[in-house]
């Protein structure tokens, strides 16, 4: 019991382990792929932001570029126009670009940010002073002052190209710093991962343990089953052994009896024909009598004896052989017989058949003397007591009828008759088995033990199969 | 000198013939009268009818057993006729029988020079 729940809690134990395994291993690969995708996306985000600073840039020298132009064109309306138009779409793009770079007003990256395009503002507007002036110079007619500032409003589109490649350079920077942010996470997801496989492991490992401890529990159990089966299996044929020596020791006095009376008659006839011959009293016809006398209860004895013989030893394993139907009647009561005279009852037995059985003869005779003890035992109070034996061969079955002078069994014992250990009789006088035993060797001859309802009387009838069942051709010869 | 037992009445009780045969012959030859039974109602009716000095019988009886025949001549007058009784196998003790009034009990197989001579011890006791 003590090993049972144990086992029974180390499944338990198993099976969270198992859960648990899954589940990490689940979750460990949701991880894995939610941190790839955010990869990616970030990746994705500060490409495009780099590429946003990128084009910045060009649209800066879009606003640098009437400046220069217009020392070729001498039209300052149409490049203060041109210088106007490529401002506004620079201011445009640095609205885009301040929208994507100061997202968050409390961050350390946000400010550095902010700083670094209030550069950029600082430098664009020194270089629209410079554009500025020079249309003016153009506007007076002093292309000399104008040519003098061109490389000044040229030094100061450099320092806005610097600063705007400043702003390219911390986007490069804060990239490359959530490159490096996200690879150390994925450094500890796969130690994560190590510790996943560790548990999966433990899990295969300890799966592989239990089913071989659970392997050997079945195996052991199957043996276990098959010692008790074998056990069982031997306490059924002692119980078939004792359920024999009970039914022996009943008749017991009745076969001390039956064996004591002939012995006295040798004895007497012996001793009288001894005393006759030597007084010379003795013809040698009458002793040839007394001796065939002799010789007649001598085989009478030898049956009694032979029947005791067959009777007690164990047949459980005898093969099936051809035994007369006659010498299995006759053997058996003559086994019984001196209890069923003594109580005066009649025993009617017509004819027997000259009939072959196929049968362990021993066995079919316990059931025999089984019934006929039964009988003896429930007619006791009876006035006029009888137990008749009838035989009856048809196409299916060849039955052997015990009846006796008894009104039949109520129902309800009837119901219990075969179960083991049930018995009517006083304590001591049965063992409740003989019925049960009984109906197991009718079963193992292919046939029953039943009572029959239908009979005024009671009555058991012995059934084994017909194909069982042969005439004695030698009887009918001799005959 | 004459026998003890010529010309006393034996009664022989058992339901195996060759045996009250043998007894018979044994109790004849010393001149007894001898009264045979197969069973002991049948024997008690014949000592209503006769006068029997010695009943010899069987235990173990149909019709009536050898216990039985005891004790109705024991209820009957416990002096006479004096019973001995001869058993193959009882469930009664010897000793009980004899307090129940039996002469003597003797046990089968016998020798039937040995109930002769407890039938004579009987007689002889009797005076």
């Amino acid at each position: 019991m003590k090993a049972t729940m144990k086992w029974h809690y180390l499944y338990f134990a198993l099976a969270g382990l198992d859960i648990f395994a899954v589940v990490a291993s689940l979750a460990l690969s949701h991880r894995m792929s939610s941190e790839y995708a955010n990869v990616v996306h970030v990746n994705r985000d500060w490409s495009f932001k780099k590429k946003e600073v990128d084009h910045l840039a060009k649209l800066a020298q879009a606003v640098n570029a009437p400046g220069n132009d217009v020392f070729d064109s001498k039209n300052v309306p149409k490049e203060r126009e041109n210088s106007m138009l490529a401002l506004q779409e620079y201011e445009a793009a640095l609205d885009q670009v301040k929208k994507s770079l100061i997202f968050s007003n409390n961050s350390q990256m946000t400010t550095e940010f902010a700083s670094l395009i209030g550069n950029v503002d600082n430098r664009m507007k020194e270089m629209i002073d410079e554009t500025n002036l020079i249309f003016k110079f153009f506007e007076k007619k002093r292309e000399d002052l104008a040519g003098s500032r061109m490389a000044t409003m040229d030094r100061k589109y450099g320092l806005l190209l610097d600063s705007i490649g400043s702003i390219r350079n911390k986007v490069k920077e804060v990239q490359e710093s959530a490159f490096i942010e996200q690879q150390t996470r994925g450094e500890k997801l796969k130690e994560l991962e190590y510790f996943v496989a560790g548990f999966i492991l433990l899990m295969v490992l300890g799966v592989t343990l239990y089913g071989r401890k659970m392997s050997r529990f079945v195996a052991d159990s199957l043996e276990k089953e098959r010692i008790h089966a074998a056990e069982i299996e031997a306490h059924r044929a002692t119980l078939i052994d004792s359920a024999k020596m009970s039914s022996l020791g009943m008749m017991a006095g009745g076969i001390a009896h039956e064996l004591n009376n002939p012995l006295s008659i040798i004895l007497g006839r012996a001793n009288q024909a001894a005393r006759k011959l030597s007084e010379g009293r003795m013809e040698a016809k009458d002793a040839v009598e007394v001796f065939s006398k002799i010789e007649a209860v001598c085989k009478r004895m030898s049956k009694i004896i032979h029947g005791l013989r067959t009777f007690s030893r164990n047949a459980d394993q005898d093969p099936m052989a051809q035994t007369s139907l006659k010498q299995i009647v006759e053997e058996t009561l003559e086994l019984c017989q001196e209890r069923i005279r003594n109580q005066g009852i009649e025993m009617r037995v017509g004819t027997i058949p000259d009939y072959l059985l196929t049968c362990r003869a021993t066995q079919l005779s316990q059931v025999l003397l089984n019934l006929v003890n039964n009988a003896h035992d429930a007619i006791q109070g009876f006035s006029v007591k009888w137990i008749a034996l009838d035989f009856q061969l048809d196409h299916e079955f060849f039955s052997l009828r015990v009846t006796d002078c008894g009104h039949g069994i109520p129902v309800s014992v009837a119901e219990k008759l075969m179960v083991p250990f049930f018995t009517t009789k006083e304590v001591g006088k049965g063992t409740g088995l003989g019925l049960s035993i009984s109906k197991g060797i009718m079963e193992t001859h292919g046939g029953t033990l039943s009572l029959d309802q239908h009979s005024p009387n009671t009555c058991f009838v012995m059934k084994i199969p017909a194909s069982l069942v042969a005439r004695d051709e030698n009887v009918k010869k001799v005959a | 000198m004459e026998h003890a037992l010529k010309d006393k009445v034996v009664l022989v009780v058992d339901d195996e013939e060759d045996l009250r045969e043998i007894l018979a012959e044994e109790f004849m030859d010393l001149g007894s009268k001898v009264i045979q039974a197969s069973s002991g109602t049948e024997a008690y009716a014949k000592t209503e009818a006769t006068n029997v000095d010695v009943i010899v019988s069987d235990v173990r009886m149909p019709g009536g057993d050898g216990v039985e025949l005891l004790k109705k001549i024991q209820a009957r007058n416990p002096q006479e006729p004096v019973v001995i009784l001869v058993t193959g196998f009882s469930d009664f003790d010897t000793q009980n029988l004899v307090t129940m009034g039996a002469y003597a009990v003797l046990s089968k197989p016998f020798d039937p020079s040995e109930v002769i001579a407890v039938a004579v011890k009987a007689i002889m006791s009797k005076g």
